[in-house]
């Protein structure tokens, strides 16, 4: 048991010989923080360290911090059991000025005639945290008398309706406060913002938490959201130096104060943007909301051509005026319109944004005549009545006059179109005052069967014509045949006059015999000189006719000049021709 | 057949004599209420010639067109003046009021002349209706027959000649004659100008709502229908752009 007391002791004893003398040839100078992350309203505290007697120690610039405390020396040096150990270091307490990764460059120190550095020491600043209290902390005993209020007026607000945020600073009325500044600048993302100036920082009385403070308007904001859904809005830190009275009084009895340093945020808030409802959101809702007046104007209504005249499309009233375009309108093309002239009066107090935006167009018309300029329809959503309002304008009519003087930039392109006439007479005509009307639904003719058949016509009538003439030639030509035909239609001529005559004894007669003679002539080819009885019969003979025939015709004609001069009867004389047109149509078979 | 034929061209004849009188004194009428400035009244009239009468003249379409302007109603009256020109091509009161009736209109679309040969030759035909070309080619076979009798009859040489020379002109007149008839009738098939009723149209690449949009068109503007699909017509612009639009959005001249 003892013994191995004693071997244990002396093992101690000779390392801490060991150590010692290590310690003694090695210099060790090291830079430290005291928190590797901190945020914007935090303070991190530096200690350069070195283990033996250094001397011309130089701090590196903190670039990015403020020393607000340091530097700060302290020496350590003991003799503990016959060892000597020694530790300087210099701390110095910073605070940051901006957010990021900042580093610490090197510390410089110089001992033995050779000069020593630390390794550079990041820190990270993050956004301003709140602190925990702590009763304890001496700020914290700052921060109970001192508050920065960000008052939001409405957390759930429709696109374009105005938000306002004031932020406030409370103070004990005791604290002095001095050196004010603000730290981070919060953007608004997803809004559009206007920050209100105050021209003098004042204080005034203020309760806040039910105790009295002096208060500071710091800053105003109107804000208008363009973008739907939760938006955060990033705080505002403001950095101040703080007098605090200490209580106690100096030589003079006046207070003694110290002063603080400090760093607070507030307004860091999420914001719930509605969208605007979509029943009964007018097509072109362009989106304006607030409430509004809207006016089109134009400076005359009757002009002469190449004059000018203004038109103005204007919205005046209260609302998001500079975060919506004005409706445009159309112009007849016979107008020469410029570019619109863009104007914005706009005042922006707390309340949101006031006043009268307006287009101005400067028109020349180039042609004479009455033009109107239709109706333009503007349309804002009613944040008092949560709903669509649309206000149309009045239809403008223009009347243009002539101007002689005047040549139109238009008309000279007209000119290359070969419509000079056009121009030329260039009043308006009116109405005529005669007409002749014609039916709206006219019969087709091209294309019909009548048309078809008017078309040819003439040509089928050409060949007819041909033919016909070349009958007729034929005709002319045949003497002998004519001759027959003559004959034969004269038999049949007097034929049908012995019919009509039928009961007149002597033209009957008459009548019949002509027509047998004629008939005679045609199929005999004989002359009239050369009608004998005998004659007759022997060519009708030698022509083959039937014998009996033959005497029955001799017989007929015997008849027909024996009945002029005899007495007959009507029977008689019907009972002739019957004879003669049976011995006609026989011989006419035989021969 | 014939004489029902007939009774109905006579009832045809009297009735279309009846409402030439009825509609002469309804268009004095109407002239009358323009002067009054009474335009509303005026249109009035002047429809009740066209949809009871059922009879038109340039003149009419004309008064119209002014009452319209006179109303600073655009499409109705560019339509009308338009439909005026259509029955009278070379009215240059016409022209000058309908110059006036554009110039309102918002939309000033270039244009492009049409040139050439087929161009001529469409001047040339549109001179005549085809229903006039058919008669003009009935009239001139009728007379190339005369030539033919005259020709075939002559004795003296001289004149035998005449005629025919006279004969194979004649056969070339009415063949054109003919050939410009179906011309005629297949322009007024396929030309097809119509008038932009819409203020204001979106004239869409393709016949469907969902199409990209390849131009806007005003009211007033004139344009020229090329094709028809369900509710789309394909349309083309003076100056030559085309697209598909709605069929209520425009009104045809021809229809």
């Amino acid at each position: 048991m003892g013994k191995i007391g004693k071997m244990k002791k002396v093992f101690l004893i000779l390392l801490l010989l060991i150590q010692t003398a290590l310690l003694a040839q090695e210099i060790k100078f090291e830079a430290k923080v005291s928190k590797s992350s901190i945020g914007l309203n935090e303070k991190v505290q530096v200690t350069f360290s070195i283990n033996q007697d250094g001397d011309n120690f130089q701090p590196p610039n903190f670039e990015g911090f403020r020393i607000v405390g340091g530097p700060f020396q302290s020496t350590n040096f003991s003799w503990i059991n016959g060892v000597k150990s020694f530790a300087r270091s210099y701390s110095y307490i910073l605070q940051p000025t901006q957010k990021g990764v900042l580093t610490i460059k090197q510390g410089v120190i110089e001992y033995n005639g050779e000069t020593y550095k630390t390794l550079p020491v990041k820190v990270t600043v993050t956004d301003a945290i709140e602190i925990p209290k702590d009763p304890n902390d001496p700020d914290y005993k700052v921060g109970e008398g001192l508050h920065l209020v960000a008052e939001v007026s409405n957390a759930n607000p429709y696109l374009n309706e105005p938000v306002t945020v004031v932020y406030k600073l409370y103070f004990d009325p005791r604290f002095q406060v001095r050196n004010v500044q603000e730290v981070e600048n919060p953007k608004y993302n997803g809004f559009y913002s206007q920050q209100i100036n105050i021209d003098k920082l004042e204080a005034v009385q203020g309760r806040y938490n039910g105790q009295d403070y002096a208060m500071v308007l710091w800053r105003k904001v109107i804000l208008y959201p363009q973008e739907t859904g939760a938006k955060p809005l990033e705080p505002l830190a403001i950095n101040l130096d703080i007098d605090v009275p200490t209580g106690r009084r100096n030589f003079f009895l006046e207070p003694e104060y110290k002063s603080v340093s400090k760093t607070i945020s507030a307004g860091a808030k999420t914001i719930n943007v509605k969208p605007l409802p979509e029943t009964g959101k007018p097509a072109n809702f362009a989106g304006a909301v607030g409430k509004f007046n809207f006016e089109v104007s134009t400076s005359k209504t009757e002009l002469r051509t190449g004059e000018s005249l203004d038109l103005e499309i204007s919205v005046s009233g209260t609302g998001n005026l500079k975060l919506f375009t004005l409706p445009k309108t159309e112009f007849p093309s016979a107008f020469e319109v410029f570019d619109p002239e863009h104007k914005e009066q706009v005042n922006t107090p707390l309340s949101g944004m006031n006043g009268k935006i307006s287009d101005k167009y400067t028109i020349i018309p180039q042609f004479k005549g009455k033009y109107t300029i239709k109706p333009i329809e503007f349309s804002y959503f009613d944040l008092a009545t949560k709903s669509y309002k649309t206000i149309t304008s009045k239809e403008i009519t223009i009347n243009v006059l002539d101007n002689p003087n005047f040549t139109s930039s238009k008309s000279q392109v007209v000119e290359n179109n070969n419509k000079q006439q056009v121009v030329k007479n260039n009043t308006f005509q009116f109405i005529k005052l005669k007409s002749d009307f014609v039916l709206i639904h006219k019969e087709p003719f091209f294309g019909t069967k009548l048309f078809y058949g008017l078309l040819f016509a003439p040509f089928l009538i050409i060949p007819i014509i041909i033919l016909a003439r070349k009958k007729k030639e034929a005709i002319d030509a045949d003497e002998f045949g004519n001759k027959i035909r003559r004959n034969n239609k004269l038999a049949k001529k007097y034929l049908s006059e012995a019919k009509k005559q039928m009961g007149n004894k002597i033209p009957f007669y008459m009548a019949m015999e002509r027509a047998l003679h004629n008939f005679l002539k045609a199929k005999l080819h004989i002359e009239t000189s050369e009608m004998s009885k005998e004659n007759i019969q022997e060519i009708l003979e030698s022509k083959k006719a039937e014998p009996e025939t033959i005497n029955q015709f001799i017989q007929l004609m015997n008849d027909c000049e024996f009945a002029r001069y005899a007495p007959a009867t009507e029977v008689a004389m019907k009972q002739d021709f019957e004879k003669a047109v049976t011995l006609i149509s026989n011989l006419e078979k035989q021969l | 057949m014939m004489t029902k034929k007939l009774i109905y061209i006579l009832v045809l004849v009297t009735n279309f004599i009846f409402a030439q009188n009825n509609a002469k004194k309804q268009f004095d009428d109407a002239n009358e209420l323009y002067r009054k400035e009474n335009y509303t009244g005026a249109i009035q009239k002047y429809e009740s010639i066209i949809n009871k009468d059922k009879v038109e003249s340039s003149e009419l379409y004309f008064n119209l067109g002014n009452c319209y302007y006179k109303l600073g109603k655009i499409a109705p009256s560019i339509y009308n003046f338009e439909k005026a020109l259509l029955l009278n091509p070379d009215d240059e009161t016409i022209k000058t009021n309908l110059n006036f009736a554009q110039k309102t209109g918002i939309d000033d679309i270039k244009v492009v002349p049409e040139v050439g040969f087929s161009n001529f030759v469409y001047k040339t035909i549109s001179v005549f209706d085809y229903n006039i070309w058919a008669w003009i080619a009935v009239i001139l076979a009728l007379v190339f027959l005369l030539f033919f009798i005259g020709y075939y009859f002559s004795s003296r040489t001289i004149a035998k000649r005449i005629f025919f020379v006279g004969m194979f002109i004649l056969i070339v007149l009415v063949i054109s004659s003919v050939v410009f008839a179906f011309l005629e009738k297949r322009f007024e098939k396929t030309i097809r100008p119509a008038i932009v009723f819409e203020e204001v149209v979106n004239v869409k690449t393709e016949p469907k709502i969902s199409a990209e949009n390849a131009f806007i068109v005003h009211e007033g503007a004139k344009v020229f229908v090329k094709e028809t699909l369900d509710n789309w017509k394909r349309i083309q612009l003076t100056d030559k752009t085309e697209g598909w639009i709605k069929k209520e959005a425009i009104k045809e001249l021809k229809e």
